[in-house]
């Protein structure tokens, strides 16, 4: 036996040998696994994305530490009575000085003794006539000056009526650095003895609670705020008379400022327009140039559990069951953009652009058997003798086994623009959001593999729209300041197709209803 | 898509990631491929699925292909045996107890033959037992030196020839049984 022969026969046989095989199936299923090698890459992208969203939102924590640590509470107003928070940097007020006069309370003023503020009057101080501020009312004609707290900025402001001081103060910023002669829990009391030769206030007893309920020990306005969380608190000197009415340009006979006690280092910005024109009325005013600080951006990711459901007449239950039998769960995602705008009372409208893939995997095993009769089989052979056998051949039935599994990864991909309301609550550094909506679809496109009804297993595209109108979405959301600007959110949600997905060349009616956990960041603007 | 297209110019729009050029690409050599993907998968649907693979793996490397250096089809050849053997490999590692189910069986019984034609023989080979198979296709229709099967399987160069041998030496037997005459009966 030539070996070599044999070789170079069957290697010519099957070299360039060539088995047929249909081009168009074939090509379906290359795009679709390019397609899905499309698909992860988005995936990574997103998840870049997030990444780094989430590294800027780490650094911009980083920055606002930083920053913060460099202001030693500063106090001031704008030219509109609008307070400004300092929380962030102190280029805001550098902006303003140009509009108003600084009152720069110095080292000096801490010197000054004699007034005492002892539980100042419910957060307010007061311009009396001769527009002197005081820490009463003493003939009632006086104008409130109140320190607020604003819940939202966490910042207090003192607002005047006619002439309208606010004081901000960022419990996060201001820091304890004003707060020199404090001791943990102290209120600081001074008698009115010791007061200022030019107050024409008898304040003996005049007391006053700024009450800033700041959590944090860093308070430089208030004065015995038995509030304050850690027990620290805070003094306002009494300023120094001279150096109050040269800064803000009063007549200096007739201008005190009673019970502020050991302003250090601090800077107050006087609206002057207000305190020239008393009449004036600072409502609400425009906040030009201000941010408005209530539209959001959001950006996630939600990991899909997938519930399909199947509907058919009861002629097509066979069929049914087989599509139920051959088709299961797959891992699906979400993930979109969105923009929100929160109302002053919680509630918000958001919408964006969300795209989808809705994954199942399609499992089928094909047999085929095949008999068939085929003449000139080899039916039997024996030795006749040593070296010499017999072959036996005649017709016999041959029997052809074919067993093909199908393990497919199917995937639908949407493009939808969801559009919902909720509405949200905060605490602290947490905020609680429940909302409602729906998604319009703009595009369905699948590539899947499915039994089709002669049970044959083959792509399909006809068997679904192209576009499935409106899905009902919504769920509860979770977020957690990282920094004012940017939040970081947990999501879960449900989405429900509102109709078929299947278009109705397909017997079956389907419609999936998912249910999804997923993560995000939401930046402030 | 047109016929007239050289394979400079199918090869120039699958670099410029053009679908109908891919498409005929896919057309002109599927057969070919499919056939090289039978010999070494013994399984039509795994076949298919190294198939599909190999065209990915042909339009994300077809920057790499030097038209100068060789023949396309010789190229897309090497990459369709490549795809074979990792699929082979990646199967014995994760489907080790489940290949049962994973086997497209085709038998013949008893088989014709006479008339042997490449289909038949394609077949007898694909009754090869998996290692003799691969080292048998490498070796004899494939042309790969010892050595260079040896590396891409990750066996010695000794275990190759071995390998080889049995495998012809089964392949022998089992024309032996099937062929009654013609050429065969004469070449054994």
């Amino acid at each position: 036996m030539d070996k070599d022969y044999i070789d170079k026969y069957i290697k010519e046989s099957l070299y360039d040998h060539e088995t047929k095989i249909d081009n168009d199936l074939l090509w379906a299923a290359i795009e679709q696994k390019k397609s899905r090698g499309g698909t992860k890459i988005f995936g990574i992208l997103g998840m870049l994305a997030v990444l780094l969203v989430a590294g800027f939102a780490l650094l911009q924590m980083q920055n606002d530490i930083t920053i913060n640590n460099n202001i030693n509470g500063n106090i001031y107003t704008d030219n509109y009575g609008n307070s400004q928070s300092l929380n962030n940097n102190t280029a805001a007020f550098k902006n303003k000085a140009n509009q108003t006069q600084s009152l720069i309370v110095s080292d000096k003023m801490s010197q000054a003794k004699g007034n005492t503020i002892t539980q100042l009057d419910e957060n307010t101080l007061f311009i009396e006539s001769d527009n002197t501020l005081s820490t009463t009312n003493v003939n009632n004609n006086s104008t409130p000056l109140t320190l607020n707290s604003n819940t939202k900025n966490s910042s207090k402001k003192l607002i005047g009526n006619s002439a309208s001081l606010k004081i901000t103060n960022s419990k996060k910023n201001i820091g304890n650095t004003t707060n020199n002669n404090t001791s943990n829990g102290n209120t600081s009391n001074r008698s009115a003895s010791d007061s200022n030769q030019n107050n024409k206030v008898g304040n003996t007893n005049y007391s006053s609670n700024f009450g800033l309920n700041n959590k944090s020990n860093n308070t430089n306005v208030t004065t015995s705020d038995q509030s304050t969380a850690s027990g620290s608190t805070d003094n306002i000197s009494t300023t120094s008379k001279s150096v109050i009415e040269n800064a803000i340009g009063l007549n200096t006979t007739s201008r005190q400022i009673k019970g502020l006690d050991q302003l250090e280092s601090q800077t107050i910005f006087l609206d002057t327009e207000a305190l020239m024109f008393p009449s004036y009325q600072p409502s609400d005013c425009p906040t030009f140039g201000i941010k408005k600080r209530n539209l959001y951006l959001q950006a996630y990711t939600i990991f899909d559990f997938i519930n399909y459901s199947f509907a058919s007449s009861p002629d097509n239950i066979n069929y049914r069951n087989e599509r139920e039998r051959t088709q299961s769960y797959s891992p699906s995602f979400r993930a979109g953009l969105q923009a929100k705008y929160l109302f002053k009372n919680g509630l918000y409208v958001k919408a964006g652009l969300e795209y989808g893939v809705v994954r199942e995997r399609y499992k089928d095993r094909i047999v085929d058997t095949l008999v068939t009769i085929e003449p000139d089989q080899l039916i039997s052979f024996f030795e006749t003798s040593p070296g010499d056998t017999t072959f036996i051949y005649g017709n016999a039935p041959v029997t052809t086994i074919s067993a093909s599994n199908w393990n497919v990864q199917n995937s639908y991909k949407t493009i939808d623009i969801p559009i919902m309301v909720g509405c949200q609550i905060s605490k602290g550094n947490w905020t609680y959001g429940l909302e409602l909506g729906v998604l319009n679809n703009i595009r369905l496109t699948t590539k899947s593999f499915i039994l089709d009804t002669t049970l044959k297993p083959r792509l399909a595209p006809e068997y679904y729209k192209s576009s499935i109108k409106q899905s009902l979405t919504g769920g509860i959301n979770l977020g957690y300041s990282l920094t004012p600007d940017i939040k970081l959110l947990g999501l879960l949600q449900f989405k429900q197709n509102l109709s078929f997905i299947n278009s109705s060349v397909n017997p079956i009616d389907q419609k999936n209803l998912h249910i999804g956990l997923g993560a995000g960041i939401e930046y402030r603007f | 898509m047109p016929n007239h297209l050289t394979i400079e110019d199918i090869v120039t729009g699958c670099l410029k990631g053009h679908s109908n050029c891919q498409r005929e690409l896919v057309n002109r050599y599927s057969a070919t491929l499919y056939s090289v993907c039978l010999r070494y998968m013994a399984n039509e649907s795994k076949a298919k699925d190294v198939l599909q693979e190999t065209f990915i793996r042909v339009f994300k490397s077809i920057k790499s292909f030097d038209i100068n250096k060789g023949a396309l089809p010789s190229w897309m050849r090497k990459i369709a045996v490549n795809q074979c053997l990792k699929a082979i490999d990646k199967e014995k590692i994760k489907f080790t107890s489940l290949s049962v189910d994973y086997n497209n069986t085709v038998s013949v019984e008893p088989s014709a033959i006479h008339n042997m034609e490449a289909e038949d023989l394609m077949k007898v080979i694909q009754t090869l037992p998996d290692g003799y198979r691969q080292v048998f296709n490498l070796s004899v229709i494939d042309g790969y030196s010892h050595r260079e099967i040896a590396e891409k399987l990750g066996i010695q160069e000794v275990s190759s020839r071995s390998n080889l041998s049995r495998a012809k030496n089964i392949l022998k037997n089992k024309l032996m049984a099937l062929k009654k005459t013609g050429s065969w009966i004469k070449i054994i």
